[in-house]
């Protein structure tokens, strides 16, 4: 019984996930302008359309550099506020996460107007610095949990031992906290760089003509006309997330045993 | 003079007071056992020696210098964690040269010690290996070289064998023994386990609620305790509570079971008062058949076997005595042990039984003579500088 159980949940669940998204992706394939089934023949026309049509590279480009500078400053941040907040006390401890934690509560329509507004006034908008520290913003906070995940892992007596073999606090650091709490930076990468680069709603409110990027050419050309190149774009953009997150399972995998 | 000076040091967290007032002097090149129950605050002394904790009170002296204030990475100190704390994304070798690449050592230099260190504990075919590719046992000897390469002042073993097996536990004491001789360093070991710490200290220091109840050598801890508690936890004892009252020269003893005279340097400075009559188990002697009779003494009593565990070369038993007390002493088993409700007839001297003062009356502090003979040969040996 509990079988049937399990099996009809995941199948109904993987459908409602995952069927929209196969639907859809053939259509990068259709020999047609018109985005409908049935299919009139197979064709990578629309393929080579995406990369001859200057746009989808330029936004790609855009997306990659926001994203990497993102990705750094935001488990600069993230990191370094986990590996702080981990060093206070418990009360200490409850508040400061919950503070770190609040720009993933806030509505993000909520966020990117309030950087519209105060970037504007600080000439940071519409320029790629002011999209990195808007999106280095929404990604420390899963850069801070995933890198608190992984230092709360740690035994406590490693650091102390480290001390009493004479490490300074920079030594110990540097040399052992980091290392073994290398797991937990590279997921926040991952979290800070996937949060970055399909981000929309902060974009559209911070990005220029110049430094659009590969959602908002996305929801551009949603609007103005819809093309099977919208497709193959997704399809790319699916692939290049999936190939991530394997990345990440293969990562978390490999660091495992360490952490007995 | 004492190598550590330990003066009057208080710990509190919160409202509890972990440490009270515990003062202890430690001979350079001396193997010491912390020893007491869980809560008695030995391992909060450990972690005050490490500089993991801050004193709420008192001072920790090393060779004359005040080091209570001193950060941990300061102190020379190397410390063996209970659970190892070894460095899990290094090698062996890089484990055990940490310390020495701390000290900005020359590369070969650090090379050199750090085979000969990893030499010492056996572990030379295993250098290259991560610490989960080993045993617990092998793990426990990468910290241990870890904490010695560096040549500290002073070694701090928390509970070092608490995760092995007994086979493994015996096998490792022997080698710290043995690392110690070679060494001449001084060890600090905190250990719940009374038999390990007979095994390999020199002096033992018994914790009980925060306070230290007696610092004296495992000999001395044994047949001169300071107070019930020592008599109880280190070793098997039967205890008589009753009174003494002086009787000419020496006093005479009452209790519920007998009544016994005691000689003058018997009855531990007691004259008169409530007290309790402490004699070891192999000190009574079991008639060798039931019925024959043949247990003489100072005291002799009449009982019956109440139950017996069977070890082989002996067997313990637990008599009951006629006044409902119920009385250990170990027995020969060569026939097999005697079975419960044999009546049998057991005996002992005035000159085996402790005299204790009940609660109430302080510890002794003072130690035996022992104390001062135990580590005079120790310290630093010749030869130390070309096993490093």
């Amino acid at each position: 019984m509990s079988r049937v159980v399990y099996w009809v949940a995941t199948v109904s669940a993987l459908t409602f996930l995952i069927l929209p998204l196969l639907l859809v992706m053939p259509l990068a394939f259709n020999d047609s302008s018109f985005l409908t089934y049935p299919m009139e023949g197979f064709t990578l026309r629309w393929f080579g359309e995406v990369f001859s049509q200057g746009q989808w590279t330029r936004a790609f480009m855009n997306s990659l550099k926001v994203a990497l500078g993102a990705t750094v400053l935001g488990v600069a941040i993230g990191g370094l506020a986990a590996m702080g907040v981990m060093l206070t006390g418990r009360f200490l401890r409850i508040v400061l996460t919950g503070l770190f934690v609040s720009p993933l509560v806030v509505p993000s329509i909520v966020v990117a107007v309030a950087f519209a507004y105060s970037f504007g006034r600080l000439g940071l908008s519409g320029n790629y610095g002011g999209l990195v520290i808007a999106h280095a913003i929404l990604g420390a906070p899963l850069a801070f949990l995933s890198v608190m995940t992984s230092l709360r892992g740690l035994d406590p007596n490693v650091d102390l031992a480290a001390a009493s073999l004479g490490g300074s606090r920079m030594h110990r650091f540097w040399y052992v906290t980091l290392p073994m709490a290398m797991p937990g930076f590279l997921a926040a990468a991952l979290f800070a760089f996937i949060t970055s680069f399909d981000e929309v709603v902060v974009a559209l409110f911070l990005a220029s003509p110049d430094s659009t990027t590969l959602p908002i050419a996305l929801f551009a050309g949603l609007r103005d006309r819809l093309q099977p190149t919208i497709v193959v774009v997704a399809l790319l953009l699916s692939l290049f997330s999936f190939v991530l997150f394997c990345l990440m399972g293969w990562l978390r995998k490999r660091t495992r045993p360490r952490e007995q | 003079m004492a190598f550590i000076d330990i003066r009057g040091i208080d710990k509190f967290y919160g409202k509890f007071q972990a440490l009270r007032d515990v003062s202890l002097s430690i001979p350079k090149g001396c193997f010491v056992t912390l020893l007491g129950p869980s809560g008695s605050g030995k391992t909060t002394l450990l972690k005050i020696l490490a500089g993991f904790e801050e004193v709420s009170g008192g001072q920790v002296q090393l060779d004359g210098r005040d080091i209570t204030g001193l950060r941990p990475e300061k102190r020379n100190f190397g410390m063996v964690f209970q659970g190892y704390a070894l460095f899990p994304h290094m090698s062996v070798f890089d484990n055990v040269a940490y310390p020495l690449r701390v000290r900005r050592m020359d590369r070969r230099q650090i090379a050199k010690r750090v085979d000969a260190m990893i030499e010492l504990v056996q572990l030379g075919k295993f250098a290259r290996r991560k610490p989960h590719e080993l045993s617990g046992g092998q793990q426990q000897r990468v910290a241990l070289a870890r904490a010695l390469v560096f040549e500290p002042d002073l070694l701090l073993l928390d509970e070092p064998m608490s995760a092995l097996d007994k086979k493994l536990r015996v096998n490792l004491q022997e080698q710290l023994r043995d690392i110690h001789h070679r060494l001449g360093t001084t060890f600090i070991n905190v250990t719940h386990d009374q038999e390990e710490a007979m095994h390999m200290s020199d002096l033992i220091a018994v914790m009980n609620q925060g306070r230290i109840e007696q610092f004296d050598s495992a000999h001395a801890l044994y047949r001169k305790p300071g107070s019930l508690f020592v008599a109880d936890f280190i070793g098997k004892s039967n205890v008589f509570p009753g009174t003494v009252a002086g009787n000419g020269q020496g006093v005479r003893f009452r209790s519920a079971a007998f009544t016994l005279d005691l000689a003058p340097g018997e009855a531990g400075g007691m004259r008169d008062g409530d007290v309790q009559l402490v004699v070891r188990p192999e000190d009574i002697r079991l008639e060798t058949a039931p019925g024959a009779g043949d247990a003489r003494g100072d005291v002799e009593l009449a009982g019956t076997v109440a139950s017996s565990t069977y070890s082989g070369d002996r067997a313990l038993y637990t008599l009951e005595l006629p006044c409902g007390r119920s009385l250990l002493t170990y027995g020969s088993a060569r026939h097999g042990a005697l079975p419960p409700g044999a009546p049998v007839t057991v005996a002992f001297d005035s000159k085996d039984c402790i005299v204790l003062p009940c609660k109430g009356h302080s510890p002794s502090k003072g130690h035996s003579d022992e104390q001062t003979q135990i580590c005079a040969h120790q310290g630093p040996r010749p030869g130390r500088d070309q096993q490093a």
